[in-house]
């Protein structure tokens, strides 16, 4: 009987090597489309199971109106020290993140007033307290003839009537630093931790003084207990904050100056939010449609080469996916207009990147150092903007260079 | 909330200050980057001439929308100088760029660069009047102005700093 022979396939290494690159560049080639599809809108719809929806942090805006008047009665210089007052509002509202903020002055009957203005998505008993407390830092030890253990008037240890007052204010002390120590329960809470200017010889005797004795930081009037430790001059005080947001809130308004002026809270006004609307729907469809007319009237011209419109073209869709797609997938809060501008702005840096290869570093490098600026010394919007593009211009050059990779390939494996 | 309201009337030193260090800072950074990776003093005559110019353009196209068409130039407005900062940084950048690629080239004149930016600045005229038409008609009032502002400031400084390149850069 005749036996069967069956021919040997040889596989050679260069085929077997072209066949996992054509499966790695289909599996990139799903992964570029599912961004694009997560991307655009309403694609949200595709899926019950997954909301790829855009956070619109319209919602999450309010705006009001306070009005501040001021106690000018013992001040020698009171348009310097509303001056100061209104200088220290803003730097708080501004460190905390608000977006839009307005402080001004009026008198009214020899009244001096302060009136703030915000517009802010962020948290409103925050913002309210940076506002509405002067927070007047004044060191109180204990008066000798006083119970502070009465049962029945439990508020005599908070009340700062019944301290003496002493000479240190928050100017005698270099910094206050929020952070987390163990309490007397052994678990970790907010202290505030004091630390004075070199050479301040004063507050030193007073430590060591009033050693293993309980003094205070009285607040606004508002006294918080301090026992002062025997072994070490440290000196903390708890902070009632529960989270880091509040720690930070007690951060500021600690370290953003000294109001020298008191005030009150006269009236409060809510207002509705003006923000821009624009319909991201609307804005998503016309970014796409503008991406594919210009890219076709720049190849109709034939004034740039084909091979470098594509280069910026597919990595001007990729960036502005992914970011999309990553802002729908963690649900990030944005605000639409912004977010507008961001994407214009990315789409006309990519081309010129793409375009001008010797000059990509230092386009890259000047813009960068533009947006970090702006996330240093900015605030509001400014600040969100420039740190998106930051980002951005990092996810756009990675993009660049993804691109040269994927389209090498795609023209390797397809053969054209 | 008017902006320009608070800025001539009640900017606190701090608001005046922070923006004035921001924008100063820019400036600053910028033109000092540029000179160093130049090390020519023409370039860096030209980026300053060209950052004064749009930043001038800035502020007269705020006021002109202000004036004329009766808009409130509120907090969002803060953002045109920086957009026009940086679509700036990305024109000069591509003379800078260019002029490292060649400077050490036989025979470069630094003249010659004047051809190729000029070509490179009439594609981002062409890109950007493309982008910014277009987009004009997805977006609000307020992003309208703040991209116009900006687009259009941007593109008068190129052109006159191109024009300016003629007696600097000799």
């Amino acid at each position: 009987m005749k036996k069967l022979k069956f021919k040997k396939i040889k596989i050679k290494q260069k085929s077997l090597n072209g066949l996992f690159r054509y499966l790695f560049l289909i599996i990139i080639s799903a992964a570029i489309l599912a961004t694009v599809l997560i991307a655009l809108p309403l694609t949200e719809r595709l899926s019950s199971s997954v909301a790829y929806d855009l956070v619109n942090k319209k919602d999450l805006y309010w705006s009001k109106e306070y009005e501040l008047q001021l106690e000018t009665e013992d001040s020698k210089e009171i348009q310097k020290d509303i001056e100061k007052t209104k200088s220290i509002i803003q730097k708080r509202l501004r460190l905390f993140g608000v977006e839009e903020s307005s402080i001004s002055n009026y008198e009214q009957d020899g009244i001096h007033s302060i009136r703030v203005s915000v517009q802010t998505s962020k948290s409103t008993d925050i913002v309210d307290t940076l506002i509405k407390s002067p927070f007047l830092l004044t060191i109180v030890t204990r008066k000798d003839d006083f119970n502070y253990e009465d049962q029945e008037d439990f508020l005599a240890p908070y009340l700062e009537e019944n301290y003496n007052k002493t000479a240190f204010t928050r100017d005698e002390f270099r910094n206050i630093h929020i952070t987390k120590l163990k309490n007397s329960s052994n678990e970790y809470s907010y202290f505030a931790l004091f630390k004075t200017w070199p050479g301040k010889n004063e507050w030193e005797k007073f430590v060591q003084d009033n050693a293993g004795e309980t003094v205070g930081t009285s607040i606004d009037g508002f006294v918080t207990p301090v026992q002062i430790p025997t072994d070490q001059s440290l000196f903390a005080a708890s902070v009632s904050a529960q989270d880091k947001e509040q720690a930070y809130m007690i951060n500021i308004l600690y370290n953003s100056g000294v109001i020298p002026l008191n005030y009150n809270t006269t009236n409060e006004i809510s207002k509705t939010p003006d923000i821009a609307q624009t319909n991201y729907i609307k804005l998503t469809e016309g970014i796409l449609i503008t991406v594919v007319l210009i890219y076709a009237y720049l190849l109709l011209v034939e004034k740039t080469p084909k091979e470098t419109l594509i280069k910026s073209g597919l990595s001007t869709v990729i960036t502005v996916s992914a970011w999309i797609a990553y802002l729908k997938i963690t649900e990030t809060h944005v605000d639409i207009f912004l977010l507008s501008i961001l994407i214009i702005t990315l789409i006309a840096l990519i081309r010129i990147i793409t375009e001008n290869t010797e000059s990509r570093i230092v386009v890259t490098v000047l813009i960068a150092l533009i947006a970090s600026i702006c996330s240093l010394l900015g605030s509001g919007y400014v600040k969100i903007f420039a740190f998106d593009l930051l980002t951005l211009m990092i996810v756009a050059n990675i993009s660049l260079s993804f691109c040269v990779w994927y389209i090498a390939n795609i023209r390797k494996s397809l053969k054209i | 909330m008017t902006l320009l309201n608070n800025l001539l009337q009640n900017w606190s030193r701090y608001e005046i200050y922070t923006e004035l260090s921001l924008l100063l800072s820019i400036f600053v950074i910028i033109l000092l980057t540029i000179y160093l990776v130049t090390k020519n003093r023409k370039m860096l005559l030209l980026s300053t001439v060209a950052y004064v110019v749009a930043s001038l353009l800035n502020i007269i196209g705020i006021f002109l929308v202000h004036i004329l068409l009766k808009i409130e130039i509120t907090e969002v407005f803060r953002i045109i100088p920086i957009i026009t900062y940086i679509l700036l940084a990305s024109n000069i950048g591509i003379l800078v760029g260019f002029y490292i690629s060649r400077k050490d080239a036989k025979g470069f004149k630094i003249k010659s660069i004047r051809k190729e930016y000029l070509s490179d600045s009439i594609k981002q005229t062409v890109f950007l009047v493309l982008l910014g038409a277009s987009i004009m008609l997805f977006t609000s009032v307020q992003t309208k102005l703040v991209i116009s502002i900006s687009i259009l400031s941007t593109l008068l400084s190129i052109w006159f700093t191109y024009w300016l390149s003629k007696y600097i850069l000799k």
